[in-house]
């Protein structure tokens, strides 16, 4: 093959090369209620998962902020530790949730729903092992519920 | 803003999130969003708990505290535990670090004295649970005449949980070492029980006033007693799973087949005897299946992160396949 043919196949090649421009994910967040947040889900993981040696700690991905634990804002004494939830630790804790449905995952396949459960049920790879007793437990079907939409307050 | 000014905030903010402990078995039954409580957990080590224990956040302890559990009448450790009957039980603290000096001042410590001082307080969680993990019997705090079944003036160093499921400190005396209870097993028939007890070997907070309670630098115990029923049929014991070389003289006969076979100029025999002595068999005790459920002993630990890798790998390459997952793309979902 001559080589001019040759650089005009590879160039050609080249212009197949072209730029691809990344589609936005959907925004899980702005489809999730807050306030069902709040009443269903954020008192399960506050109690099953805020521990200051597991998801209570700045660097933990789910990172939440509860009383008597790790806190927002800074808290030099022990009043400041234990005092109510800001309106704004309650925002980051959904936040901090709210970030485990990026790119569209399916309720029934989101981390906040498997990594907890028991092997046998499709948990895998929580260090703090199976914390639900199972797809029928009803803090799953709580989560799975504000992942859906379908979840309400009283 | 001075130079020392941005260094005061970046130090303040660089500070470790000193959080609460629960110096009072009080905060076991309170609501975690609104009361600093635990919501009913009792992190006892026991199953229904996902075997979390008040490490999950006692954390930086020297792991050089131990526990004991004694029982009177002793039996309940020889025979095993006879249908409604009533134990004393006490949980005692080994080797705490930061008792000795606390004890010597008694009670008088924290707010109770000017200047404060650094008070101990220790604590501990226990419940009785069946094979499945059930927690039976009746737990109670001892009554005021030093013996169980008194249901007057009960002891304030110990307080059950309102479910009734679990018994933890109260935190009346700083540098406590050793609370007592009382249990009373559940009727005849539930078979063999495990007690679930963890403790914490508190260090006083950070030492002033603002932090009088902490959850660093405290060590923790956490043990799981068993207690067979009296009188049941013993544990069965483990049987089969192991082929001849785990039998008596197995090995032995194997052994001298194969050289016989060598000396025989038989080096087929001899090679096929000796693939039978190299293969390994070992029965597995249930205390060492811990060992081998833990992540490491998996070949792969999680199996979405190997898939998320695998997903970028191939978006990278512009290939895909091999590894059983599918798929390409951009790499970024």
């Amino acid at each position: 093959m001559p080589p001019r043919l040759i650089a005009a196949v590879a160039l050609a090649a080249l212009g197949a090369c072209a730029t691809v421009a990344n589609e936005d994910a959907p925004d899980a967040v702005a489809t999730l209620s807050e306030p069902v947040f709040r009443c269903k889900v954020e008192p399960i993981l506050v109690r099953d998962c805020s521990y200051t040696g597991c998801h209570g700690i700045r660097s933990a991905a789910l990172r939440l902020f509860s009383p008597g634990k790790l806190r927002r804002d800074p808290a030099p004494t022990l009043d400041d530790r234990i005092k109510t939830m800001t309106d704004a630790e309650h925002h980051d804790n959904y936040l901090s949730a709210a970030g485990f449905t990026f790119g569209g995952v399916a309720p029934d396949d989101n981390w906040l729903v498997r990594k907890p459960l028991p092997v046998n049920a499709g948990g895998y790879g929580h260090k703090g092992g199976a914390i639900f007793s199972g797809t029928d437990d009803p803090r799953v079907a709580a989560i799975k519920g504000w992942l859906a939409g379908t979840g309400s307050c009283p | 803003m001075s130079a020392f000014t941005r260094v005061a905030i970046a130090l303040l903010l660089a500070l470790p999130a000193t959080a609460h402990a629960f110096p009072t078995g009080e905060q076991f039954d309170l609501d975690p969003m609104i009361e600093d409580g635990a919501g009913g957990v009792a992190f006892t080590g026991a199953p229904r708990w996902t075997g979390h224990t008040c490490a999950v956040c006692h954390i930086g302890g020297s792991h050089t505290v131990g526990l004991r559990l004694e029982a009177e009448p002793t039996s309940l450790f020889s025979d095993g535990w006879k249908a409604n009957t009533t134990y004393h039980l006490r949980v005692v603290l080994r080797d705490a670090k930061a008792a000795g000096a606390a004890t010597a001042l008694g009670d008088d410590c924290g707010f109770a004295v000017d200047p404060y001082v650094r008070c101990d307080v220790n604590g501990y969680a226990l419940e009785v649970d069946d094979n499945l993990g059930r927690p039976l019997g009746k737990l109670a705090a001892l009554g005021a005449n030093g013996s169980c079944g008194s249901a007057a003036g009960m002891d304030p160093d110990s307080r059950v949980l309102k479910d009734g499921t679990a018994i933890t400190m109260v935190g009346t005396h700083h540098g406590q070492t050793s609370w007592d209870l009382c249990w009373t097993a559940p009727d005849a028939g539930y078979g063999p029980m495990v007690a679930y007890i963890a403790a914490v070997d508190g260090n006083g907070g950070d030492g002033t006033e603002d932090y009088p309670t902490d959850v660093n630098d405290d060590d923790v115990a956490a043990g799981a007693v068993p207690i067979v029923e009296a009188g049941a049929n013993p544990p069965v014991a483990q049987v089969g799973g192991c082929g001849a070389s785990d039998a008596d003289g197995g090995a032995l006969v194997l052994i001298l087949v194969a050289l016989a076979a060598w000396r025989l100029r038989r080096r087929g025999l001899a090679l096929v005897t000796a693939a039978l002595l190299a293969q390994g068999c070992v029965h597995v005790r249930p205390r060492q299946r811990e060992t081998l459920a833990q992540r490491k002993m998996t070949f792969a630990p999680d199996p979405a992160e190997d898939e998320l890798d695998l997903h970028m790998q191939e978006s990278r390459e512009g290939a895909s396949g091999g590894y059983g997952s599918a798929g390409g793309g951009c790499g970024c979902n």
